[in-house]
């Protein structure tokens, strides 16, 4: 009985996923791509996907920008206030390696607490500044095909 | 009658109004997807044939996305997709042509390391020393573009001195100048 109500958990979990959105810095722009994911012309709905705005709901994080100091104990926050199983998405350039704001030589920026996968563990990265929504679907999926994987 | 078949057409049409993209329709290259834009930047391609690591491309990215990393025998030309704002800039001013931005634009990945694009390439020896220098292909094109240019008078001077110095590297230049016969001052 119990296998049987985890499995309809998993199965329910996988067909409708919620996503939290949480933007850490950055310029903006990346959080129009995901609105534009999120309308009619690439809808993301059909996958199932929703936006919510509790961790606590959330079974995928999505992250966008460089994660200044200032915001850093604040996703670590949203982070363990997210039930397992969670898959994290790193979104745009700035997520995946600080983008424009990294120098040159490595060093990092001052005001910066490094990209995403510094402060909380990443899955499925999507480059691009900003991503196409294409990407962004991409990415989605492929957080769908690790989700199942977790459990 | 005519009527009818009106309303039947504005039905059909209304049908294949439909906004929404597919998705996953396929893969690109080669198989259907309903929509990709035709000139769209995305994954970048090396055409390993033309590419001969001069580094223009690392020169003119704003990004610092682009890495020329030497090692031994060999260049490796990377390209990390994580920072890159898909500009064009690489592929604008690139002098052969080699690198480009394909409208592929699948390439989320679950690892940073699938993020990067590479090109290796062989490196010559200098003649004298041993050490590295640069690829083969590199001072081919430095030779023809130094021969172009030049009047042809000298032409011919020129041709056989670029074949002896190109294989030296800057130091050994210095020092077999006279043995060698290949100083610039004898032009003048």
């Amino acid at each position: 009985m119990e296998k049987e109500v985890l499995n309809l958990r998993q199965k329910s979990r996988l067909y409708s996923p919620w996503v939290f959105h949480a933007h850490c810095g950055g310029c903006n722009n990346c959080d129009i791509e995901v609105a534009a994911v999120l309308a009619p012309r690439f809808d993301v709905e059909r996958i199932g996907i929703q936006l919510k705005n509790n961790p606590r709901h959330a079974d995928v994080i999505l992250v966008t920008g460089p994660v200044p100091k200032h915001s850093a104990p604040f996703l670590k926050r949203v982070y363990d206030q997210a039930p397992n199983p969670k898959v994290v998405m790193a979104v745009g350039g700035c997520a995946v390696d600080c983008g424009p704001y990294q120098r040159d030589d490595g060093a990092g920026n001052y005001a910066l607490a490094g990209p995403v996968d510094r402060v909380i563990p990443v899955d499925v990265y999507v480059p691009g500044c900003p991503p196409k929504p294409e990407t962004i679907l991409h990415g989605a999926v492929l957080a769908l095909k690790k989700l199942a994987e977790k459990e | 009658m005519g009527g009818k078949v009106k309303l039947l057409e504005e039905l059909v049409q209304n049908l294949s109004r439909c906004v929404t993209v597919d998705y996953p329709g396929g893969s690109w290259p080669g198989k259907k997807y309903s929509f990709i834009v035709p000139n769209g930047r995305g994954k970048h391609e090396f055409d390993p044939d033309k590419c001969m690591g001069c580094a223009a491309c690392r020169n003119v990215c704003p990004n610092y996305t682009i890495n020329i990393l030497d090692k031994d025998d060999k260049r490796t030309v990377s390209v990390f997709l994580g920072r890159c704002t898909f500009c064009g800039r690489c592929m604008f001013d690139c002098p052969e042509e080699a690198i480009k931005l394909t409208p592929q634009y699948e390439f989320a990945s679950t690892s940073r390391e699938d993020l990067c694009i590479e090109n290796t390439l062989e490196r010559n020896k200098c003649k004298n020393c041993g050490e590295y220098l640069f690829p083969e292909k590199q001072l081919k094109r430095a030779r023809e573009r130094i021969l172009e240019n030049i009047d042809e008078r000298v032409k011919k001077v020129f041709e056989d001195d670029t074949k002896i110095y190109l294989g030296y590297c800057s130091d050994c230049r210095k020092k077999l100048s006279y043995a060698k016969n290949i100083h610039t001052r004898k032009y003048y």
